[in-house]
């Protein structure tokens, strides 16, 4: 079963040198004091997690004077807390550090991505929840269910996610991605299909905007994780596809004829929303050479015909119809009623997306319970 | 020994190997007046793994067993019978107490004769037992006797003589000062030691120590225990304190004052009982504080509620 061994949740940390310039500033935009109302905002919200050290937290309260109660009660609850919240701090894959720097910068340290972030930047916008670009908004719930999923089994099962589903919409989403480092302040993990469909192929094109963006447009805010199948149906278990569809004779009989393909390395390279026809696997493409021989077939009924299709389009012989037009829909309707109803084994190669994916989105979206109280 | 050593000399050996402390054993069986020249010289080559060495303490220990079996007895009935036990609901507070012609130096575990207890203290351990709760709680406490009867009031600190019946008060306070009561008396207990002169540790077990009371006093709950074990420690005392508790509060502030240093990480831990449903079996995870303060091995949002 998936599982998390090591925390990865990014939650945002008061630098010491706070207290270098916590003193010098009274209060406006940019200023200590303002960056502390907004985070007891986000923190009350339950947007995010706030950490710092004890005597970091001591040394601002000691300067206080112009702080409102509710950032000296937001500040209190900081030490309160300081019990619980410390060990996930220390052990953190992901973190945002805000402090008195000159720029914003990641610091990688010991596998441990630090978001340096000044002071002086920090707006509302930042502190929001964080955004999860994603092809469709249902992929967004997918991902957050299966995070919770895997979180359930460790030493995490209590933890808050908090994010916020945007639809790319598609083959756009490179584009939204962009738009969100160019027009938005807030932090961003970008979650996209791989579309290879035969062991070392190349990600499809979506995936290779969003990699492409990260390399020419680097953001500290902003990340990016292509995920280890062919798209996001390939994750969801056969299981829900059962329950899902065990009213539906023509759809289930459809998903008998996937059962052989579910195995370690095929199933995940497997397009279910797509047929595959004879002229795909007819001739010498990686795709064709690999999908004949996992396919088993030997028989060409085009060729026989006389002639090859000269196109997809004209091709009529389905070798393997698609599962369906939208599994996951299929699946994410069957989440509802709780996993726990549902009995399933992840293959192993899948478990391993599931732990990649629910490390990130974890790292991203680690929240805290609402509290109105502050 | 030798073969032609006496009876008595055999008889004084098995006399001296079964009345020393385990802990020396292996200097014991080299002493220069043990056993005969034959036993001196093999057991000068002897160390803790020598095999000869392991059966003989192994023989010793076969012989002492009922020994060692009653002196664990003894400890284990010492201990125990030293247990103080607070049951979660305790006794509600009265306007009156009926005075009893009694002497009562030890509260029941629901603190219903909490009056009296506090009736019986000398004037000055009283008044001392008063200002310890006025240094947590910013709350003393006297009792006050009027025809017959006692009545319990709290005074705020800075403001004395506003006293109230605590039977006027929050709920709270009758809950909270029979814990502190026994916690006072704990500390200045007589060290209590077994027949072989081993100290004999005081256990307190408390049910939800927090019912009741505001979330701050319940962080100030934790100042107290650690007061009270701090406070036995210097009088020789050795104070241990089970607490079975559904406060965040209490567990926060614990890790609080490990972080201020007013008490040792290693003194303190938190033994967290979870089960995913009420058909699996529940699972013991040990938590540890560090010598920051903080908890490891604690899972991460354990209080909050599931969304």
């Amino acid at each position: 079963m998936a599982s998390l061994s090591r925390p990865t949740d990014m939650i945002i940390q008061l630098d010491s040198s706070l207290l270098e310039v916590a003193t010098l500033d009274l209060d406006g935009p940019g200023s200590v004091a303002s960056m502390l109302e907004l985070l007891a905002v986000a923190q009350r919200e339950g947007n995010h997690l706030v950490f710092a050290e004890i005597a970091v937290i001591e040394g601002l309260l000691a300067v206080s004077t112009n702080y409102s109660q509710g950032v000296r009660s937001f500040l209190t609850r900081l030490i309160n807390k300081f019990a619980q919240v410390a060990h996930l701090a220390y052990g953190v894959g992901v973190k945002l550090v805000i402090g008195n720097f000159e720029q914003s910068e990641v610091e990688l340290v010991g596998g441990v991505r630090n978001i340096k972030y000044p002071v002086s930047q920090v707006n509302s916008n930042l502190l929001q929840k964080t955004i999860i670009l994603v092809e469709n908004l249902s992929d967004a719930s997918f991902y957050a269910w299966l995070t919770e999923h895997v979180l359930s089994k460790g030493d995490y099962r209590y933890a808050t996610l908090s994010m916020e589903g945007y639809p790319g919409g598609g083959n756009t989403t490179g584009e939204a991605y962009d738009n969100i480092k160019v027009n938005h302040s807030r932090l961003c993990l970008c979650i996209v299909d791989s579309d290879i469909r035969v062991p070392g192929m190349s990600p499809g094109d979506t995936a290779k905007k969003i990699i492409a963006s990260d390399k020419s447009m680097p953001n500290t805010r902003t990340a990016h994780h292509v995920i280890g199948a062919c798209s996001i149906e390939n994750l969801v278990p056969i299981d829900f596809f059962d329950k899902a569809w065990a009213q539906e004779p023509e759809l289930f009989s459809r998903l008998e004829l996937y059962r052989g393909l579910y195995n370690e390395n095929n199933w995940r390279y497997l397009q279910l929303k797509k047929e595959i026809k004879c002229f795909d696997i007819n001739g010498e493409s990686a795709f064709a050479k690999y999908w004949r021989q996992i396919l088993a077939v030997d028989e060409f009924h085009c060729e026989r015909n006389g002639s090859v299709c000269e196109s997809k389009r004209d091709c009529k012989e389905i070798k393997l119809p698609a599962l369906s037009s939208s599994p996951l829909n299929a699946a994410v309707s069957t989440l509802g009623s709780g996993y726990k109803e549902i009995a399933f084994a992840l293959l192993p190669d899948i478990n391993d997306a599931w732990n990649a994916i629910a490390r990130e989105v974890f790292s991203w979206c680690c929240g805290a319970q609402r509290n109105p109280t502050g | 020994m030798h073969g032609r050593s006496g009876e008595d000399k055999n008889a004084g050996l098995v006399h001296i190997l079964t009345r020393f402390p385990f802990a020396i054993f292996l200097q014991i069986t080299k002493l220069s007046n043990v056993g005969d020249m034959s036993w001196r010289k093999t057991a000068q080559k002897w160390n803790d793994r020598s095999p000869d060495f392991k059966a003989l303490k192994n023989l010793v220990i076969g012989a002492r067993f009922l020994d060692i079996m009653s002196a664990i007895n003894d400890y284990t009935m010492a201990v125990l019978e030293n247990v103080k036990y607070i049951t979660p609901l305790r006794a509600s507070a009265e306007r009156y107490y009926r005075r009893q012609g009694l002497a009562v130096d030890e509260l029941d575990p629901r603190g219903t004769n909490f009056a009296l207890f506090l009736d019986n203290m000398p004037t000055r351990e009283r008044n001392d037992f008063s200002a310890w709760s006025e240094k947590f709680f910013g709350i003393s406490i006297v009792v006050e006797e009027s025809g017959g009867h006692l009545s319990l009031f709290i005074a705020p600190k800075d403001s004395r003589e506003k006293k109230v019946n605590i039977a006027d008060t929050g709920f709270g306070f009758s809950q909270m000062f029979p814990i502190l009561a026994q916690l006072w008396a704990a500390q200045r207990t007589k060290e209590a030691r077994r027949k072989t002169n081993i100290p004999i540790p005081i256990i307190f077990a408390i049910e939800q120590p927090e019912l009741h009371l505001h979330p701050r006093l319940q962080a100030n709950l934790a100042d107290v225990f650690v007061s009270s074990i701090v406070a036995a420690r210097e009088a020789n005392i050795d104070l241990r304190i089970i607490v079975e508790t559904h406060s965040e509060y209490l567990v926060n502030r614990l890790g609080f004052l490990i972080a201020k240093q007013s008490f040792s990480s290693a003194d303190a831990s938190v033994l967290i009982f979870e089960r995913d449903s009420f058909l699996e079996s529940t699972s013991i995870r040990h938590a540890t504080y560090s010598e920051s303060g903080y908890l490891e091995n604690w899972p991460y949002g354990f209080f909050e509620p599931a969304n």
